[in-house]
C-alpha cells in the first residue's frame, strides 16, 4: 500500500474515532473529573480506590475475568486441536454446532436459566426425582454460588470467540514446521507446545484479548444473578440514579485504564509477532483418521460442549412453548398462543425490520474501517500504528451504556452532532454505535489475517509491476477475505444482539431493535418471559438460517476459514 | 395435454431455467428459509395499531405503566378518538424504564431545551448555574433562569406522564416540568371547570388518609389506586415449614424465611421504597397507641409524637433489617418479584397489589385454587394513586387533555377494574387495578370489577397515612436501606444465618441489630443534611463509613454467634 493511502486511512480512523469514541466518552466521562464548582479534581476517582465496595467490585471482576478466560481456553483450544487435526464422525457439523452460542443472545439465554436453575426448576426437579436432593431441601443455585454461576455461563458463551481464532491459526499453521520437529525425533507433546503453540499465539491471543475484557466488563449475565458486587454492575447499578452522581463515570474512568493496561500488558508478553510472517502453509494438511474409539470420543467431546452451551437456550425454547413450567423437569402443558401473541406483537414486526437494516450498515461500516486499520497496523511502519490497534480495540473495555449516554449527550439539540439524529430517527446514531462497538472483532480477524499472509507474496506481485493498491486488491484481500467474511459476520451476529446502545439510543417503539422489543417483552406482566422467550427463538432462527445460510452459499470461502 | 407438457418442458427456455435453478439450488434453499422465517411475524401483524404509518395526530405519552395497560389504554382511546372527530392517532409510548429512569429522561431533556430556549431566544449565556438553577424549586425566587422557565412553553416534546407515584409526580410538579394548563380548554385545570363532579370528595377527593390524590393546582390527578402488600407462594411456604399464610409485615422477619425473601433496590424501584416507608409508618403508629395508652404518662403531645416517631423508626428499621437478612439478594426490578414469587424462587416477597393479583390469576389452576396468594396487611398500607399530569411546552395539549379525560372519564376508570369480555372493560387481560373515582364504587358498578370486594376507600381508612412522619426522611430511607441492607446484603445475610444456626444468642442479635449510627435524630439529621447538600463526594464518604461499620457490625455479630455469644 502506497504511504500515501495509509496515511489517509490513518487521518481518516483518528477523525472518525476523536468524534464517535472519543469525544462520547468525553462527554459521559466529563463528570468524573469535574468538582462542584466545575474545577478539575480526582477526588471521585480516589474515592473509588479508598471504598471497599468498589475495591471488592474490581477485584471479583478481575477474577471473573481470569477464570472465564482460562475457563473458555480449556474448552476451545482441545476443540479447536481436534477440529484441525483429526478426522471424525460429522467433522462437518460439529464445527457449525460448537459455535452456535455465537449466535444466541446472552440475555435471551439468562430468561431460561434463571426458569431453569430456580428452586423448582427444571434441574432442581430432574435432581429429586432421580433421588439425588431432598424435596424439601432444594438448593437456591441462584441464590448462593452466584460467582460460580457467572463464570460458567460467560464461558460457555464466550468459548466460541476463542475456537474461532484458534481455528484459523492452527488451519493456517505451515504443517512442513511440525514435520520438520518430527523429523528431529520431537514427540508429539513438546512439538505442540514449542512449536505449535507459540505459532498459533497470536490468534489464541487476539481471541484471549476480547473474551478477558469482555469478561471484566460484561454486564449482562451478573446482572441476571442480581449480582452486584463487579465494576459493571455498580456502574449500571448507579447510572440512573436521578441525582446525576459522578461515581459510575468514575468507576467506568477506572475500568476503561485498567482493561487498556490488561490489552497492553497481553500484547506485551503474548501478542508479539514471532509467528509474523510464517507463511501460509505449503503443503496441504492431511487430517489424522482416528480410530472410531477415539474419533467417536472427539464427537462426543464436541457434542457435550455444544449441549452445555446451548442448554439456556434450550430452556428458552421450552419456555416460549411452556404454559407454566413449574416443578417438572420438561413442561407438562404446551401451547403456541405465545408465539401469536410475539409474533403479532405491535413492536415486532417493525422492530425487525429495524434491526436488519441498523446492523447490515452497521457491519458494512465496521469491516471497511476495520480492514483498514488492520492493514495499517500490521503493515506499514507508520509511527502511531500501534496507538490505531489499541484504540480500536478500546470500545471492548467501556461499558455499552456509557458510551450510550455518550451519544445521547453529543446529539442533543445545540450540540455539533445534532443532526445524526435525522429528526427523530436514530438510525445514523445507531449505526455509528454499533460498527464501533464491533470494529474489535472486525480488527482482529482482519488483523490475523494480515499477519498469516506473508508480506511475501505482495511484494512479488510489486516485483511483477503491480501498483501497491492493485497487489493489495488482488492479492492480500482474497487471501485474507476469509478472515473478513468471519469478522463481518461476527459484527452482524452480535450487532443484531446488542443491548445497551440499543435500551438508551432508540426511545421511540416505531425505532426499536430487535433487542430492546423482547427486553419490553420479558418486563410484560404475567406472560412476559414466556412471549420473550418465543420472540428470542424466532431471533435465533433468523440468525442461524443467516449464517449458516452464508456458510452454505459461500461453501468453500467460508470453510477455508477453518482449513487454510 | 401431456404432449404440449413435454414441449414445454424441453423448451430450451425451460430448460435453461432448471438449469438455473440447479445451478442456484442453495442459494434458493436459504432464500426460501429466510423467506418463511420472515413470513411469521408478516402474518401475524396485528389487525389494528396504535402505531399506524400514516397518521392525523399524534399523541407522545412517556409512562411506567406495564406492557397490558399501555395496550388496553392505546386501543380503547384511539378507537375513541377515531369515533369522535374520524382522526387516525399514532400514539406514541415512551417507556424508558422505571420513575428512575424517566425522571432522568424529563430532566435532560428539559434542561436541552430550556438552554436551546436560552441561548437562541434570550440571547443570554448559558452556564452550569444557570443549568443548576432552572428546574431547581429551591432556586432563589427571582433567579432568572427559573423564573424564565417557569414563564416559558420549553417542552420535552412529550405529552403526558401518566404513572408512577405521587411522590414523583409531587417533585415534577416542584420542578415545573408539570403545567396545570389554561384553565379553560387543556391540562387538569381545564378538565376541572368541564368536569366540577370528579374534582371533589365525591368523585376524587384532594386526600385520603392523608395520602395526596391529586394536585390541588390541578399539575396532577390520580388515575388508579394502589397498595402495598405481601405476595407469597403457598408450596414454598409449606416446605419451609411456615404453617399460616402471612398477614403483616413483620412476618417476613421470621427466621424460616431464611433465604427465601425476594425484595428490590429501593433505589430503583419507587413501589418498594414505598412498602418500606408504610412498614415504618406502621411502626411509628403502633408505638404513638402503646405511648399513649401508658397511664398517668407525664409526656406532652409533642414529646409523646417524637418519641413516638423516634421508637417507630428504630422498630420499623429493625424489621426491614431482618427482613433484608432474610432476603435472597435485591433484584433491579420491582416486577420481577412476583415473578420469582409464582416461579417458586422465593416464599414471600413485597410487591404492589396488582402485580400480586396478577400473579395469582396467571397461575390460577382450572379449579380455582391458586399457589401464589397476595395480601396487603391490615393497618399496614395506605392507598395510594398513579396519577396522569400534563408536561410543560406540550406538542398537542388539545388531544393531552382529551387522553386525561378519557382515562378520568367512565370509560377510562372501567378499564382499569372490570373483568375481561365486560361492556367497557378491557379486551385482553384484565389489569387488575382500582378506580380512583369513588363515585364509581356503586353495586352495580362493582358486580363487573375483578376485585370489587377490595373497598379501597373502607380499607383505607385502617391506615393512616403521616407524611410528616416519614417526609423528612423519605430520601434517608433509601439511602440508609442501600447502605446497610443492599450493599451490605453478602455480609448481614452470612451474619444472620450464623446467628439462626447458633439459636439466636442475645448478645449477638443486639449487635447485629445495631441501629444506633441510623437513629431517627441522624437520619433526618446528618444524614438528611448531606443528601440534601447533593455533594456527591460528601454522600458516597457517608455511604463508605455507615457501610464499612455496619458490614464490620455484622461480621463481628456473626463471630459471636458462632462462639454462642
Amino acid at each position: 500500500m502506497s504511504k500515501s493511502l495509509s496515511l489517509l486511512i490513518f487521518l481518516g480512523m483518528t477523525a472518525f474515532f476523536a468524534c464517535f469514541f472519543a469525544y462520547p466518552i468525553w462527554a459521559a466521562l466529563e463528570s468524573a473529573f469535574r468538582g462542584p464548582n466545575h474545577q478539575f479534581t480526582l477526588d471521585y476517582v480516589s474515592e473509588v480506590f479508598l471504598n471497599e465496595l468498589y475495591r471488592e467490585g474490581l477485584w471479583n471482576s478481575f477474577i471473573i475475568a481470569v477464570w472465564t478466560t482460562l475457563g473458555a481456553l480449556c474448552l476451545a483450544l482441545p476443540l479447536a486441536v481436534c477440529y484441525v487435526r483429526f478426522a471424525f464422525p460429522g467433522r462437518a457439523l460439529m464445527n457449525s454446532l460448537v459455535l452456535m452460542p455465537m449466535i444466541l443472545p446472552p440475555f435471551v439465554g439468562a430468561i431460561g436459566i434463571k426458569t431453569m436453575l430456580g428452586q423448582a426448576g427444571a434441574l432442581n426437579s430432574l435432581l429429586i426425582n432421580l433421588g439425588l436432593m431432598d424435596a424439601l431441601h432444594p438448593t437456591d443455585w441462584l441464590g448462593q454460588h452466584r460467582m460460580l454461576g457467572i463464570i460458567l455461563m460467560e464461558v460457555l458463551h464466550l468459548y466460541p470467540i476463542i475456537y474461532l481464532n484458534a481455528a484459523a491459526a492452527l488451519s493456517n499453521l505451515d504443517p512442513a514446521l511440525e514435520e520438520a520437529a518430527a523429523n528431529m525425533g520431537c514427540n508429539a507433546w513438546s512439538r505442540f507446545l514449542r512449536i505449535t503453540l507459540p505459532l498459533i499465539m497470536p490468534g489464541v491471543f487476539a481471541g484471549g484479548t476480547i473474551v478477558f475484557v469482555w469478561s471484566f466488563t460484561e454486564m449482562g449475565v451478573p446482572l441476571l444473578f442480581d449480582y452486584d458486587r463487579v465494576t459493571a454492575v455498580q456502574i449500571f447499578r448507579s447510572i440512573n440514579d436521578l441525582s446525576g452522581n459522578p461515581f459510575p463515570y468514575a468507576l467506568v474512568a477506572v475500568m476503561l485504564v485498567f482493561s487498556t493496561l490488561f490489552y497492553l500488558t497481553g500484547k506485551l508478553f503474548f501478542g508479539s509477532a514471532s509467528s509474523g510472517g510464517g507463511g501460509r502453509a505449503t503443503t496441504g494438511r492431511e487430517t489424522i483418521s482416528l480410530p472410531t474409539g477415539l474419533g467417536w470420543g472427539c464427537t462426543t467431546f464436541f457434542a457435550v460442549v455444544t449441549f452445555m452451551a446451548v442448554l439456556p437456550h434450550l430452556g428458552v425454547v421450552l419456555l416460549s412453548f411452556s404454559k407454566d413450567w413449574y416443578g417438572t423437569v420438561i413442561p407438562h402443558s404446551l401451547t403456541l398462543q405465545h408465539y401469536r401473541d410475539a409474533l403479532g406483537h405491535e413492536l415486532t414486526l417493525s422492530s425487525i425490520a429495524n434491526s436488519l437494516k441498523y446492523s447490515t450498515l452497521a457491519m458494512l461500516v465496521a469491516l471497511v474501517l476495520g480492514t483498514g486499520v488492520a492493514y495499517v497496523s500490521v503493515r506499514t511502519r507508520l509511527w502511531g500504528r500501534q496507538i490505531l490497534d489499541t484504540m480500536a480495540m478500546l470500545p471492548l473495555a467501556v461499558p455499552g451504556i456509557v458510551m450510550a449516554f455518550g451519544y445521547l449527550a453529543m446529539t442533543r439539540e445545540g450540540q455539533p452532532f445534532h443532526w445524526l439524529m435525522l429528526g427523530e430517527d436514530p438510525l445514523l446514531l445507531l449505526v455509528i454505535a454499533y460498527a464501533v462497538r464491533r470494529l474489535p472483532y472486525v480488527v482482529r480477524s482482519a488483523a490475523a489475517g494480515f499477519q498469516q499472509v506473508s508480506p511475501m507474496l505482495e511484494e512479488a506481485a510489486q516485483n511483477l509491476g503491480a501498483s501497491p493498491e492493485k497487489a493489495l486488491w488482488r492479492i492480500t484481500l482474497p487471501l485474507v477475505a476469509p478472515n473478513l467474511v468471519a469478522g463481518a459476520l461476527l459484527a452482524f451476529s452480535f450487532a443484531m444482539l446488542e443491548v445497551s446502545d440499543s435500551m438508551i439510543l432508540a426511545q421511540q417503539a416505531t425505532y426499536f431493535p430487535i433487542t430492546k422489543a423482547i427486553y419490553a417483552l420479558v418486563l410484560a406482566l404475567g406472560s412476559g418471559p414466556n412471549l420473550a422467550s418465543a420472540l428470542g427463538v424466532w431471533a435465533m432462527i433468523f440468525l442461524a438460517v443467516t449464517i449458516l445460510g452464508a456458510g452454505v452459499i459461500l461453501g468453500k470461502k467460508l470453510g477455508a476459514l477453518f482449513r487454510g | 395435454m401431456n404432449e404440449r407438457l413435454t414441449a414445454l418442458l424441453e423448451h430450451p427456455r425451460t430448460q435453461a431455467a432448471l438449469a438455473w435453478a440447479q445451478q442456484w439450488r442453495k442459494e434458493l434453499a436459504v432464500c426460501l428459509l429466510m423467506v418463511a422465517t420472515l413470513a411469521g411475524p408478516f402474518l401475524l401483524k396485528p389487525t389494528q395499531s396504535t402505531a399506524p404509518a400514516r397518521y392525523d395526530r399524534r399523541l407522545v405519552i412517556i409512562s411506567p405503566h406495564h406492557d397490558r395497560i399501555r395496550a388496553e389504554f392505546g386501543h380503547a382511546f384511539a378507537a375513541y378518538w377515531k369515533q369522535q372527530t374520524g382522526q387516525r392517532l399514532y400514539i406514541d409510548w415512551r417507556v424508558p424504564g422505571g420513575t428512575s429512569e424517566i425522571a432522568m429522561l424529563i430532566k435532560s431533556e428539559a434542561t436541552a431545551a430550556f438552554q436551546q430556549y436560552w441561548q437562541k431566544q434570550l440571547h443570554q449565556t448559558w452556564s452550569p448555574i444557570v443549568a443548576q438553577a432552572c428546574l431547581n424549586p429551591k432556586a432563589a425566587p427571582n433567579d432568572a433562569a427559573r423564573e424564565a422557565y417557569l414563564a416559558s412553553n420549553v417542552g420535552t416534546g412529550i405529552d403526558v406522564f401518566f404513572g408512577g407515584g405521587a411522590y414523583d409526580f409531587e417533585q415534577q410538579a416542584k420542578a415545573g416540568t408539570l403545567v396545570a394548563g389554561d384553565g379553560a380548554k387543556t391540562g387538569l385545570s381545564g378538565l376541572a371547570k368541564q368536569h366540577p363532579e370528579w374534582f371533589c370528595d365525591a368523585g376524587i377527593p384532594e386526600k385520603l388518609s392523608g395520602e395526596p390524590f391529586r394536585d390541588p393546582q390541578g399539575r396532577w390527578c390520580g388515575t388508579c389506586l394502589s397498595s402495598s402488600g405481601i405476595v407469597f407462594n403457598r408450596d414454598v411456604l409449606r416446605r419451609i415449614g411456615i404453617a399460616t399464610d402471612p398477614v403483616a409485615w413483620d412476618n417476613l422477619a421470621d427466621p424460616h424465611y431464611y433465604g427465601q425473601i425476594a425484595l428490590s433496590d429501593p433505589g430503583k424501584s419507587g413501589s418498594v421504597t414505598k412498602a418500606l416507608e408504610m412498614l415504618i409508618q406502621q411502626q411509628m403508629q403502633s408505638a404513638y397507641v402503646r405511648l399513649k395508652a401508658v397511664p398517668k404518662s407525664k409526656l406532652t403531645p409533642e414529646q409523646l409524637e417524637s418519641q413516638a416517631v423516634a421508637e417507630g423508626w428504630n422498630e420499623g428499621l429493625r424489621l426491614i433489617l431482618r427482613i433484608s437478612a432474610n432476603a435472597r439478594y435485591f433484584t433491579d426490578f420491582s416486577t420481577k418479584i412476583p415473578l420469582e414469587v409464582a416461579r417458586g424462587d422465593a416464599a414471600a416477597g413485597m410487591c404492589i397489589d396488582f402485580y400480586g393479583r396478577s400473579a395469582e390469576e396467571d397461575v390460577r389452576k382450572a379449579d380455582g385454587t391458586s399457589r401464589v396468594g397476595f395480601i396487603a396487611p391490615l393497618g399496614g398500607t395506605s392507598i395510594s394513586v398513579d396519577p396522569i399530569g400534563m408536561l410543560r411546552g406540550a406538542p398537542d395539549p388539545e388531544l393531552a387533555t382529551a387522553f386525561m379525560e378519557f382515562v378520568l372519564g367512565d370509560a377510562g376508570q372501567k378499564l382499569w377494574c372490570y373483568r375481561v369480555g365486560e361492556l367497557g372493560g378491557p379486551i385482553h387481560h384484565a389489569l387488575r387495578r382500582l378506580p380512583v373515582r369513588h363515585d364509581l364504587y356503586t353495586p352495580d358498578n362493582i358486580a363487573l370489577m375483578s376485585d370489587g370486594q377490595e373497598a379501597p376507600f373502607v380499607k383505607a381508612q385502617a391506615f393512616t397515612y403521616h407524611p410528616e412522619r416519614t417526609a423528612a426522611a423519605f430520601n434517608a430511607i433509601r439511602f440508609i436501606v442501600r447502605v446497610i441492607c443492599v450493599d451490605s446484603h453478602d455480609e448481614l445475610h452470612a451474619a444472620w444465618k450464623s446467628t439462626i444456626d447458633h439459636g439466636m444468642p442475645e448478645r449477638a442479635v443486639q449487635v447485629l441489630e445495631d441501629l444506633t449510627r441510623v437513629k431517627y435524630e441522624a437520619a433526618t439529621g446528618n444524614i438528611a443534611r448531606i443528601l440534601a447538600a447533593r455533594d456527591k463526594i460528601q454522600e458516597t464518604r457517608l455511604a463508605r463509613e455507615l457501610g464499612d461499620a455496619f458490614r464490620n457490625q455484622y461480621i463481628k455479630a456473626g463471630r459471636m454467634a458462632e462462639r454462642g455469644q
